[in-house]
């Protein structure tokens, strides 16, 4: 029996003062599927590295209590050992390709446990079948696209045929498309093999009807775990907890308020169904005299502003030969907060890069604040348009925040006062003034990347462009982030313009919305305008957000397109139902 | 970048990679062993830019190579014109003039002869590296030194290296842009001062970034099982010579023999120092 065994687990890194477990006690029985999910810092990391050895084998500490897989002492036992039962997958797929094939990345795992020729090219060629790899066994693992990456990561850990898979964030790091890739291959996995699948991921919606226990975890412990269905009905709770709980479960739990004989859905496709089911005896037709007039029209205000970018015909070839602009036309205004959704690779990055110059056209026209931006120096847009970086450390390259603060001014050798004057502004509004002397490597991820943020403002630029701020941060650290934004918006008067894959944060904090695909807009409009055109979204693997979908799909009850949040969809339920 | 592979399904691209391995040792034998013979050396460059055309390596590629290694080649060149090893042949050298008067650092004609020859043999060894890292994958150059015997550990490690050159070059032009986007500038005309905007605003980035990177590969090798117990590892590629391979290496025999052969009984009229004379005689 190969069961992963937690008794009374407490563990604490070298250096740190918190224990990271505390008192973690859990049996996952061979073959189950088990979900786990919680905050940034609540150790789930830290517990699937116990799993395989990485802690306290690598990342050294204090550990108390006993973990036994299959009955291996982990303490007393070595990650290569572990990893030949419990093989684990990474958060960022392109740190554990290391071979220069994906033949070679495949076949790796097995080489290193002196597995028979014949076997491991037999191996080999089924996870390449299985991972839908085939034809790319010769190329580099590192010029895939990133779901690819993840396939071939997970490919390669399936080729050691472990009993325990443990997989990290699988999707964190992925655009729509590669996490639904590597979501399917996830579930057919779960079905499929007799191993016991750990998973730690936020998106609860995609894979809460694949697993048989969800495990909540917070502040090193567990602090709820069973049944996911059981567990949604308190989804509220989950969702406090910084879980990207599914919409409609939200949307459940609080009309199960008015009739607790509603049943908690667990997929889209029951929730529609049941509700369904639920409205027709109360409405009797009702509810299509009311019209699917829309909801309210948007109450954010848009299209006020000057226009102070514009784009047109725009169109880049790198030089390799790829398109990545295929004749963009467009104009941003000032007051804006402008997110920019879309698949890797169809074209955001290289679009926003030729705002500030760090890109030129290839053909057609950039207008920055009336300047052309292709004879426009890269110095002299930066004091226009601010781009934030996705990656915090890609930026910071001071010893101390306050040198970091004054590294764009002092490029564009401002005077000293005047530079210290925009630290100190920026310091006081970003709340940093704690922290000025220290250096930001020491910080946690989330402050570095307040700091780059920083870093930017000081520049002053009217334009503030954030490359995927969000990706891999659990819902409400997403939250913060954005609300952070909102107000650099809102009360700084700047135009934001956002790049990210979260529809849900699209919807909700978005004035305008491009959708871009093949390296065109395919749409642009409100959230509202944009995001009730499910079918022209979902021809670019994107999807609108859970509750707007939800809303489609209920169409014969007269419900508007475009809901975007459950505070609208209850409200448009409840008045069907008649309060 | 300097380890490109050129995918193609040339005679040369399918040779085996020791016999490629094999094409560079007679070319350093040809060269450095025996070859100050301008004739030779001729003979051995033509066959090499033979080679590149055949394999079909598009002529872009081979000059901004020799472009990026002009520094390199300038130092060398410098170095063979001021300390020809050959200085003490000649007994009375024709000198064009001291570079320290009176009479410190002579530049010879001798030595500028020797230094044309050095040059030359200097691009050839680096023509012909560059040549086989553009028609052999990586993959291949490792299992050749896992066939020569090299330690494992060693082979994969070049092997994760290489693996990783795309991603690095990647992370840092983001660095550089991260850096530009704040208005920073490093396009100096003085080399000094670029190179110090580089150091500074680059070198701590990518110095934070790639210790985190060499910590998650550490991980992710590990829990691959890669210290499991490296004597039993299993190499799945495996060489096999082809009737192909029998031949290149039949020709590059017969090359080395036949150099050696006009190396040592040949034309020895065409020695540098006989190609100095006769200038001498001109002048």
């Amino acid at each position: 029996m190969v069961d992963v065994v937690f008794q009374n687990v407490n563990f604490t890194y070298t250096g740190d003062s918190e224990p990271a477990l505390k008192d973690i006690s859990i049996t996952i029985h061979q073959g189950e599927t088990v979900l786990i999910a919680g905050p940034a810092g609540a150790g789930k990391t830290t517990l699937c590295r116990c799993i395989n050895g990485l802690v306290p084998h690598y990342f050294r500490g204090h550990l108390e209590g006993k973990v036994l897989v299959g009955g291996i002492d982990v303490k007393a036992s070595s990650i290569s050992a572990l990893s030949h039962v419990a093989a684990m997958l990474f958060q960022d797929p392109s740190s554990q390709l290391v071979n220069p094939t994906v033949f070679d990345e495949i076949a790796f795992g097995p080489e290193n446990y002196g597995v028979p020729r014949e076997e491991i090219l037999s191996r080999v060629k089924e996870s390449i079948e299985s991972m839908r790899l085939n034809g790319y066994e010769e190329r580099s693992p590192h010029s895939l696209s990133g779901g690819e990456q993840q396939a071939c990561a997970l490919a390669a850990i399936v080729s050691m045929r472990p009993e325990v898979y443990v997989l990290d964030e699988p999707t964190s790091n992925l655009d729509p498309i590669g996490s639904m890739r590597v979501l399917s291959h996830l579930s057919e996995l779960s079905k499929s093999e007799k191993a016991t699948t750990i998973i730690v991921e936020h998106k609860l919606e995609e894979l809460l009807h694949l697993v048989d226990r969800l495990i909540v975890m917070q502040e090193g412990r567990i602090v709820a775990e069973g049944e996911p269905r059981k567990m949604l009905e308190d989804a509220e709770s989950l969702s406090k907890l910084g879980l990207k709980t599914p919409q409609t479960a939200l949307l459940f739990s609080r009309l199960r308020k008015f009739d607790p004989s509603l049943k908690m859905p667990l997929t889209f496709d029951e929730a529609v169904s049941e509700m369904s089911a639920f409205l027709k005896p109360r409405t009797r037709g009702a509810a299509i005299v009311r019209s699917s007039a829309a909801v309210a029209s948007d109450p954010k205000g848009a299209d006020q502003g000057e226009t102070i970018i514009r784009t047109e015909g725009l169109v880049h070839v790198y030089e390799a030969g790829t398109v990545a602009l295929r004749g963009v036309t467009l104009e941003i205004r000032r007051g804006d907060f402008l997110a920019i959704i879309g698949q890797n690779g169809s074209g955001k990055t290289t679009l926003v890069k030729h705002f500030n110059g760090l890109l030129r056209p290839t053909q057609g026209k950039v207008t920055v604040f009336g300047l052309d931006a292709s004879q426009t120096s890269i110095r002299e847009l930066s004091t226009k348009v601010g781009y934030c970086f996705q990656n915090p450390d890609h930026q910071i390259c001071t010893d101390s925040v306050r040198k970091e603060l004054g590294f764009g001014p002092r490029n564009l050798e401002l005077p000293e006062d005047e530079i210290q004057k925009r630290v100190d502004e920026v310091t006081d509004a970003i709340g940093l003034r704690g922290m000025l002397d220290d250096n930001p490597f020491n910080r946690s991820k989330g402050e570095r990347q307040r700091i780059a943020v920083a870093s930017v403002l000081t520049m002053k630029p009217d334009v503030l462009v954030v490359d995927e701020p969000t990706t891999g941060q659990d819902d409400r650290m997403a939250r913060q982030m954005m609300d952070f934004y909102r107000k650099l918006h809102d009360e700084d008067g700047k135009t934001v313009i956002v790049i990210t894959h979260d529809m849900n944060l699209a919807a909700e904090y978005a004035n305008r919305v491009f959708v871009m695909w093949n390296g065109q807009v395919l749409l642009s409009g409100s959230p509202r305008e944009v995001f009730a055109e499910s079918e022209k979204i979902e021809k670019t693997y994107l999807r609108a957000p859970q509750i707007t979908r939800f809303a489609q799909a209920l169409k014969p009850f007269g419900f508007p397109p475009n809901v975007l949040t459950v505070d609208e969809m209850y409200r448009e339920v409840t008045e069907r139902i008649g309060g | 970048m300097a380890f490109e592979y050129i995918p193609g399904s040339t005679f040369f691209h399918k040779l085996d990679p020791r016999v490629k391995f094999l094409w560079w040792i007679v070319v350093v034998i040809l060269t450095v062993g025996l070859g100050t013979d301008p004739i030779y050396l001729g003979v051995v460059f033509i066959s090499i830019f033979v080679v590149m055309r055949l394999a079909k390596i598009p002529f872009n590629k081979v000059t901004s190579f020799l472009k990026s290694m002009a520094p390199v080649v300038v130092m060398y060149a410098i170095f063979n014109l001021l300390f020809p090893p050959i200085a003490t042949d000649v007994s009375n050298p024709y000198i064009f003039f001291y570079l320290i008067p009176p009479k410190t650092l002579p530049i010879s004609l001798e030595a500028c002869i020797w230094t044309i020859g050095a040059v030359l043999r200097f691009l050839m060894i680096l023509l012909v590296i560059r040549t086989i890292l553009m028609i052999t994958p990586i993959r291949d150059i490792i299992i050749t030194f896992v066939k020569l015997k090299l330690p494992p550990e060693f082979a994969l490690a070049l092997s994760i290296g290489f693996a990783y050159v795309p991603v690095l070059i990647d992370e840092n032009t983001k660095i550089r842009e991260a850096q530009q986007a704040r208005g920073w500038r490093y396009e100096y005309r003085n080399p000094a001062k670029r190179f110090n905007a580089l150091l500074k605003q680059m070198f701590v980035p990518a110095i934070f970034n790639s210790m985190r990177r060499t910590g998650d590969i550490a991980i992710a090798i590990e829990s691959r099982g890669f210290s499991h117990d490296i004597a039993k590892r299993t190499f799945v590629r495996q060489l096999k010579y082809s009737v192909n391979d029998y031949l290149a290496t039949a020709v590059l025999l017969v090359f080395l023999v036949g150099g050696l052969y006009m190396g040592t009984w040949g034309l020895r009229w065409a020695s540098y120092i006989n190609v100095a004379r006769m200038i001498r005689q001109l002048l």
